[in-house]
């Protein structure tokens, strides 16, 4: 397990717990629930990617990723916008 | 010849009661909860196919699963009809497979509603496989509904993947908005805001709450006091509801009290795991419960659980026997001890165990 992984800082629970989502070629391989205040300060108040490294089974460090946070944002956007439309534009049957 | 089939009937439920440990529970519906909302019994009489009788109740029973998947959301609402509304798909880990065992066990091949309330991965972790699974082997999806505020994740990448290969219909929910269902069954929108256009997936999770005759069920997702708040100011006369699906699995950010004073549940549901690494339901949510005489039920003791309505009185089943009364819940509740997060070792297994 051993590795510098890319990960996303999913959710903070109760303003407390943060729940880290470590992916491998696209897929979520690994959660960590770390306290939130252990978090770089950005990514504790809205979430983002990070690079985590784990040294000899224990966590390392957490870097936040600003541009790549950036990125993937504007694509998942890109990808919701292409796929949807408002309920309310729905054409009735 | 009757008597027999009849009895064999009898011992076979007594069988399965044994096996399942299954529990059962009716409630009339409070006359007063029901009279309070006219609006619906216009609509539920809207029975053009003659679904329901001339007092707007109708034939047939209404079923909302709270499938048990551990720390996270999955229900699964079937209509008289059958038709089927999916609101969230468990946690990543188990990859929807605890959700398509369960739909399968119950023959149901076609999900003609998909909900995500919003894009966290304890919320939409089985979508993109159960979108896989019904249109490559079931039926389909009918269509996907979502807030409209996209995560980070690569789960959450990997559900409009699914929806873009597999050309499932997606639609973007707001307040005030219907779900477009076949059969007798009324679903409102009462969250997101309209033209929401922030990032924040709790604040914009969504709501839906069902009529069907003069039941009421109101789920809420993750929405916690400031999207609540949101709620009680412009939806007052709509939050009103018998079944409630406590809000961010019982969590203490949620089930605030000037919410709770607009739903005046008689029953609500809890999903969240028996050993919460977040503590849970929140022993202030129970005790608020408590206060309030709310039959209380909770997947981490009871399992799945299951809410059967014929429009006018409530039936609750459950996987495993247990009170459901809050103060009992509070007193089975692992200790605060069992609760603290520390950044463990990683040692390449999951952190968050999945439910066998």
């Amino acid at each position: 397990m051993d590795g510098t992984y890319t990960a996303v800082v999913d959710r903070i629970v109760d303003g407390e717990n943060a729940v880290i989502l470590l992916e491998e070629d696209g897929e979520v391989i690994e959660q960590l629930d770390i306290p939130a205040d252990q978090l770089p300060a950005p990514v504790q108040e809205d979430g983002g990617v990070v690079a985590v490294t784990v040294q000899e089974g224990a966590l390392e460090s957490i870097e936040y990723l600003p541009e790549t946070t950036q990125k993937r944002r504007q694509s998942a956007q890109r990808k919701l916008d292409r796929l949807s439309k408002p309920l309310s534009d729905r054409d009735e049957e | 010849m009757r008597i027999w089939v009849v009895v064999a009937i009898a011992v076979i439920l007594l069988l399965t009661g044994c096996v399942d440990g299954t529990d059962s529970a009716t409630d009339a519906i409070d006359e007063d909860d029901a009279d309070a909302l006219e609006d619906a019994d216009d609509d539920a009489g809207n029975d053009e196919n003659g679904e329901s009788d001339a007092d707007g109740v109708p034939d047939g029973e209404l079923t909302i699963h709270h499938i048990d998947v551990g720390q996270a959301d999955s229900t699964l609402i079937v209509t008289p009809e059958g038709e089927t509304i999916l609101i969230d798909t468990g946690d990543w880990p188990q990859d929807g497979a605890a959700v398509i065992a369960y739909l399968e066990e119950r023959g149901i091949d076609r999900i003609d509603h998909l909900v995500a309330t919003h894009g966290h991965a304890d919320h939409i972790g089985g979508h993109a496989a159960v979108i896989e699974h019904f249109e490559t082997e079931g039926d389909g999806i009918g269509a996907a509904y979502d807030s409209g505020v996209p995560a980070d994740s690569a789960t959450y990448e990997n559900y409009l993947d699914a929806i873009d290969e597999h050309d499932v219909e997606l639609f973007l929910v707001e307040e005030g908005d219907e779900l477009p269902l076949e059969d007798n069954l009324k679903a409102t929108v009462l969250n997101p805001p309209a033209d929401y256009d922030g990032s924040d997936l709790h604040y914009s999770s969504v709501a839906i709450r069902f009529e069907f005759g003069d039941f009421r069920y109101l789920t809420t997702g993750d929405a916690e006091q400031d999207a609540e708040q949101r709620m009680v100011d412009d939806w007052a006369e709509k939050l009103e509801a018998d079944v409630y699906h406590a809000g961010h699995h019982g969590s203490s950010t949620s089930s605030t009290p000037a919410f709770m004073d607009a739903v005046t549940p008689e029953i609500a549901i809890v999903s969240s795991a028996y050993e919460s690494q977040y503590g849970h339901p929140d022993e202030e949510v129970l005790e608020r419960y408590d206060e309030s005489g709310i039959e209380t039920y909770w997947t981490g003791v009871h399992g799945d659980i299951t809410v059967t309505t014929e429009g006018s009185s409530v039936d609750v089943e459950t996987g495993e026997s247990f009170s459901s009364d809050p103060a009992d819940l509070l007193e089975e509740k692992p200790g605060d001890d069992t609760e603290a997060i520390s950044p463990a070792p990683i040692t390449g297994g999951i952190v968050v165990p999945v439910p066998g």
